[in-house]
């Protein structure tokens, strides 16, 4: 490498000091030997009863199948609907029904997706896209793939991929963010069926200043793979595969100490359930000045809905944070939807660490001035 | 810094190798102590938190005591040692839940500790580049390393990281001078 810089690399090479002198010292030493004498005990002790544990893990999954299924038989309970779907016997393959949220997996029983069936080859590693699904809030790319190389299988598929670059009909996915800020659309991936599939996903910025993706596009996932010379490109078109999705502005306001909060949008497909929220703060406080929030959303029984990912951005120094949260779909349109805003509980003596309760999940503060109950009128 | 030309430090280190390769496990605690700090500040960069980053370091040296064995000296033993630790971080990083946990943990954590006023500023920075690029600006950072050797830890081409950095030095500067901050976490959903 040139080690000739540029005189803006002035900035870069003040970052770089001041990484290399961050004044945080660690003593590793002994920890660490300690950890891999008792590792080694550990793992020669574990290691004879490893098979076993698996396959009664194995047999005990195969009898509860069994046990549900003579179930259904010997009461002579099907109907004639259950019968066709039992037929389809849903997502044997499905890597939507296996890996997916809730609301993935209704895209595979209703047939909200397209199987597009799309791969590219190079080298022996063969990368596929079996499943695709567009519902207006988040786009979700099933990925699989097939090789008998041992190169490219020491590895999960998401991380044998160097990078995942998106254009939409030919364009760099980020002229889809909002212009001028640096507010940007990642796809990131979820665990697969299997160590061989993943499900790749993102969602446009519509809420946060950025263009809506088009209803129908060709969506083009470059993956470049570490020793293999091409990168992997699979053109896939993309349709919104719901119609109808109820989409409701409420603007709904609150206000607790110096926070305002509005609830912007609620947006309900049957995959998805998206809600944008708004935090403004006074002119001269600063977002980062708050605890990091989170959204949970109920049905009018008070159901909570699982939480699928969230993205928000504020300006730096800024006293505006637009959040988009998605949830799993609701199975019936509720009555109302509750929307409980809270803040995640540190312990006292460890800033660090979470305060769990007896569960071990972390203890959550709501703020119940903030709680938003919205009547669902379609 | 470990160049592949012999230096003092190099040799030693060598020896030190071959020692452990020989079945000398304590004289690891060389390396450990050799290493330790760049090891540790690569993964707080890359994990955002502290504990979980000496966490991630203490299985990387576990993980290269283990592996001592594979180890020749066709690359510099500092590079090798990398190379598990950027396979160990991008694996703890892609489990959603915890990039998602440390996150909040490292949002939270902003007020309390002083010490992150000072890594604030390089954390806010280094959330502006993909993985990728902040391990390569990491090791460029921690190590004074060539685009010949990231490339050799990163398993790509030479010329893919010189053009990559040549991106991530535009875009950090280009970032302050147009401001902004991005918050995002995503997190596998429930069955």
């Amino acid at each position: 490498m040139s080690t000739h810089l540029n005189p803006e690399d002035k900035e870069i090479e003040h970052l770089q000091k001041l990484i290399r002198n961050t004044p945080i010292q660690v003593d590793l030493m002994d920890r660490t030997m300690e950890r891999y004498s008792n590792m080694k005990t550990r793992r020669y002790k574990h290691s004879n009863s490893r098979s076993k544990r698996v396959r009664n893990a194995f047999f005990g999954t195969s009898t509860a199948l069994v046990m549900a299924f003579i179930l259904v038989v010997s009461t002579g309970f099907i109907s004639p609907t259950m019968a066709a779907s039992l037929k389809q016997v849903p997502g044997m393959n499905s890597i939507f029904q296996l890996a997916g949220d809730i609301g993935l997996q209704t895209a595979d029983e209703k047939g909200l997706l397209s199987k597009p069936n799309l791969s590219d080859t190079h080298d022996g590693l063969t990368l596929s896209v079996p499943e695709v699904m567009f519902d207006g809030t988040r786009v979700s790319i099933a990925l699989e793939r097939q090789t008998t190389d041992k190169r490219f299988l020491n590895t999960e598929l998401p991380l044998l991929l160097d990078d995942l670059i998106l254009s939409i009909n030919g364009e760099d996915i980020h002229s889809y963010a909002p212009a001028n800020t640096s507010n940007s659309i990642d796809p990131y991936t979820i665990p697969g069926k299997n160590s061989n599939s993943t499900i790749i996903q993102f969602s446009d910025l519509r809420n946060q200043g950025g263009k809506p993706f088009p209803d129908k596009f060709n969506l083009t996932v470059s993956m470049p793979v570490s020793g293999i010379k091409q990168p992997f490109k699979i053109e896939i078109p993309v349709e919104k595969n719901t119609k109808n999705n109820l989409v409701f502005t409420p603007s709904l306001k609150r206000k607790y100490s110096n926070i305002d909060y509005t609830l912007e949008k609620v947006e309900l497909t049957p995959i998805t359930t998206s809600i944008t929220t708004r935090i403004k703060l006074p002119t001269n406080s600063k977002i980062s000045s708050l605890p990091f929030l989170e959204y949970e959303i109920y049905d009018d029984k008070g159901k909570q809905l699982k939480s699928i990912s969230s993205n928000g951005w504020s300006a730096t120094d800024g006293n505006v944070l637009i959040t988009d949260s998605r949830f799993e779909p609701f199975t019936s349109l509720p009555k109302s939807i509750t929307i409980k805003v809270d803040k995640v509980i540190l312990r006292k003596d460890d800033k660090s660490k979470f305060e769990l309760d007896k569960d071990g999940n972390p203890k959550i503060e709501y703020f119940p001035d903030l709680e938003i109950t919205y009547p669902i009128n379609p | 810094m470990e160049k592949l030309n012999a230096n003092n430090q190099n040799v030693d280190i060598n020896l030190v190798i071959e020692q452990v390769q020989a079945g000398d496990k304590q004289a690891y605690t060389h390396i450990i102590r050799r290493y330790q700090q760049q090891i540790f500040l690569y993964c707080y960069y890359l994990l955002k938190n502290r504990e979980e980053a000496e966490d991630a370091a203490q299985e990387i040296f576990i993980k290269g005591l283990e592996h001592i064995d594979q180890f020749v000296p066709a690359v510099s033993f500092s590079a090798w040692l990398y190379k598990i630790a950027q396979n160990h971080c991008t694996d703890l990083l892609k489990r959603n839940t915890r990039t998602f946990k440390s996150f909040i943990q490292y949002k939270l954590n902003l007020k309390q500790q002083p010490i992150h006023e000072y890594t604030n500023l390089i954390h806010e920075l280094l959330d502006q580049l993909t993985l990728k690029d902040r391990q390569i600006l990491l090791l460029r950072s921690l190590e004074d390393y060539n685009y010949e050797e990231i490339a050799t830890i990163m398993g790509l081409k030479s010329s893919t990281i010189r053009k990559r950095y040549e991106r991530l030095r535009k875009k950090l500067i280009n970032y302050n001078e147009k401001g902004g901050k991005q918050i995002e976490h995503s997190f596998k959903p429930g069955r």
